[in-house]
């Protein structure tokens, strides 16, 4: 019997048939897609995205020039020069970060023990030449003032598993 | 359209001709655009199926992606590999697209509206699908290069295997509908489904061969499932790998007016082409191209949907597919269909009885015989109303005989003429004046004993019309005996 209805099956294209009803049912269903411009998915508090240099609540710059971040880079992406600062505090004079070096592992904002070095939410920050993307100091700082907000709520978010 | 041209003062060779390249760009440039938004169709429905959106960036909705792509495509910089053969390298595609589009001369919009009304249109449509091989062919060969070489094989092999199929249900079709003329096969639909169906599909010895004519057009067309020569990914890009801008764009318009061209054909030989689908008054108020196109589309939608069903067919499952399953079943379906119309429809010929009426103006026109004709597909159907036709010929003439009047009922008669203006020894053809409008005609008249047991049969066309209408015929002392 099993192969007479082996045979029909096959002659009717059951089966086949019925594999197309389901994909019908799928052709109405609500589509995943999302708009993207106008619509983003929800991203995590400890996404690693563009760098930031923070500050304190008062505006001083939060970076005491340790090193530790550059010495951590598994690909070498920071360079830091410092020197004491006018007022004599420990400050860096240089501070680059070369993104299309870094690896976005989030090793530098783990060493860094000031929570000066972050990496925010943000990752649409395409640029149309090379150069732009060899971020400096003041880049970073800039950064830093405009994501603020932002990074201190993620560093919240995200204080109880740090 | 070449009259309405003369009747503006043309002579009729400028107005033939102007009506013709009128008509060529009629169906060339929409079918151009049919093409774009089929292929926007296409993708939108793919993606449909897989819950995602399609495009729809590019102008509303995405409409004007595929004039996007065509940009993208014709800009690109055409390139001939160096060691390929240059003139057939270039002339493949060109063969591809002129191929496929040549194929739409013979398919009827409406009653009436086609380009080249030719009585073996359906055998043209086959004969043209048949060229779009030797492009494969040729650009596979051109290219000069393995896997194009290798490809353009498997596919070149795979296109004609299905064409074998494809005859053999051309045939079916031609055998109920009496007729290779792409009219006539939608004429022969009308009705034929218990009587107010337009389609032939319902029928149960021809809807196994609808099933078969769609698979095999998908295969035919090399669309999914079948489509291992183009989303090949063992072999690049199949046989277009070498192809870049213009060429690779008439490819894969080519391929696509192809598609739709298999889509339409489903349509007019299967489910009634520009009929509605029921017979039914307020239905054809609906103009005809309208009910064509939806049905079209309707198949079109069908390709879309099994192309995102269904995984791909391996060559050598592909390759027994079309010869050890499709060919003996198109077959067994041709002896089938032959042997069921001929225990129905042609076996005796007593079901065509001549009534009082018909005698009395027999006498009256005083004609030599009466021809009772009927739509070629409701042949035996009693119920139709038949047109009878009188004909006139001197006493004692053969009936292949150039000599013939045409005569219609008393209160016609003066008002009808059949004037004969060539003979061909079979019949003649001249222009059948009607009430002062002339309607060009072609009557035959001959002696054929497989329909007709050695009677005369008449077959009258309606040039205009696209009527053909066949009978046969009984002299007027047979009818007086009778």
């Amino acid at each position: 019997m099993s192969t007479l209805t082996h045979l029909i099956k096959s002659y009717t294209l059951w089966e086949f048939l019925k594999a197309h009803a389901l994909t019908l049912k799928y052709f109405f269903k609500p589509k995943v897609t999302i708009n993207y411009p106008f619509e983003k998915n929800p991203i995590s508090p400890r996404f690693r995205g563009e760098h930031a240099l923070r500050r304190y609540p008062n505006g001083e710059e939060r970076c005491i020039a340790c090193k530790l971040c550059e010495a951590v880079c598994p690909a070498l992406a920071i360079t830091i020069e410092s020197e004491p600062r006018d007022d004599g505090s420990r400050r860096t004079t240089r501070y680059d970060i070369d993104m299309t070096k870094c690896i976005y592992c989030g090793f530098c904002q783990e060493a860094c023990p000031v929570d000066a070095i972050v990496e925010g939410p943000n990752f649409e920050y395409a640029t149309e030449t090379r150069e732009e993307l060899l971020y400096d100091k003041t880049k970073l700082l800039a950064n830093g003032d405009k994501w603020e907000r932002a990074i201190a709520a993620n560093l919240e978010a995200d204080a109880p598993y740090r | 359209m070449t009259d309405t041209f003369v009747s503006w003062g043309m002579s009729y060779e400028w107005a033939w001709g102007v009506a013709t390249f009128a008509g060529i760009l009629l169906i060339a440039l929409p079918l151009m655009l049919a093409v774009a938004m089929v292929i926007y169709v296409d993708r939108k429905v793919l993606a449909a199926i897989m819950m995602r959106r399609g495009p729809n960036v590019v102008g509303p909705f995405g409409l004007l992606q595929s004039f996007a792509d065509g940009l993208k495509v014709f800009l690109q910089e055409t390139i001939v590999p160096s060691a390929a053969n240059k003139g057939l390298f270039l002339i493949a595609p060109i063969l591809t697209f002129t191929v496929a589009l040549a194929a739409w001369a013979v398919i009827p919009f409406n009653s009436g509206a086609v380009l080249a009304d030719i009585n073996v249109g359906l055998l043209y449509v086959l004969a043209i699908s048949s060229l779009s091989v030797y492009g494969v062919v040729i650009a596979g060969w051109a290219s000069n290069s393995k896997y194009p070489f290798f490809s353009a094989m498997r596919a070149a092999a795979q296109m004609i295997s299905y064409e074998v199929s494809i005859g053999f249900i051309l045939i079916c079709v031609v055998l109920w509908a009496g007729t290779f003329n792409l009219n006539g096969i939608i004429e022969a639909q009308r009705g034929h489904g218990l009587g107010f169906v337009n389609a032939f599909v319902f029928n149960p010895l021809m809807f196994p061969m609808w099933v078969l004519f769609f698979i095999s057009s998908l295969a035919e067309t090399a669309r999914a499932p079948f489509d291992l020569t183009e989303a090949e990914s063992e072999l690049v890009a199949g046989y277009q790998t070498e192809y870049s801008s213009m060429s690779f764009a008439l490819f894969w318009l080519g391929e696509y007016a192809n598609i739709l061209l298999m889509c339409m054909l489903n349509a007019i030989l299967f489910f009634g082409g520009w009929l509605p689908p029921f017979d039914w008054e307020p239905l054809y108020l609906v103009p005809g191209w309208i009910w064509l196109f939806a049905k079209t589309f309707m198949f079109f939608f069908m390709f879309s949907w099994i192309w995102a069903t269904v995984p791909r067919f391996r060559y050598d499952q592909l390759m027994r597919l079309g010869w050890k399953i499709f060919l003996p079943l198109s077959l067994a379906f041709v002896v089938l269909i032959s042997g069921w119309l001929m225990l129905t429809r042609y076996g005796e010929q007593t079901n065509l009885s001549y009534d009082e009426p018909t005698r009395e103006a027999l006498v009256t026109l005083g004609a030599s015989d009466v021809c009772q004709l009927r739509a070629p597909g409701r042949y035996s159907d009693e119920s139709t109303r038949a047109t009878n036709v009188y004909l006139y010929r001197p006493e004692g003439d053969a009936p292949n005989s150039d000599l013939m009047d045409i005569k219609y009922p008393a209160e016609l008669a003066g008002q009808v003429r059949f004037r004969t203006e060539r003979s061909n020894g079979f019949g003649g053809s001249g222009q059948l004046e009607w009430v002062n409008s002339a309607r060009p005609a072609k009557l035959g008249l001959g002696v054929t004993d497989v329909i007709t047991d050695g009677r005369p049969a008449a077959i009258l066309f309606l040039e205009d019309g696209n009527q053909a209408l066949m009978g046969d015929c009984r002299t007027a002392s047979e009818l007086k005996a009778s």
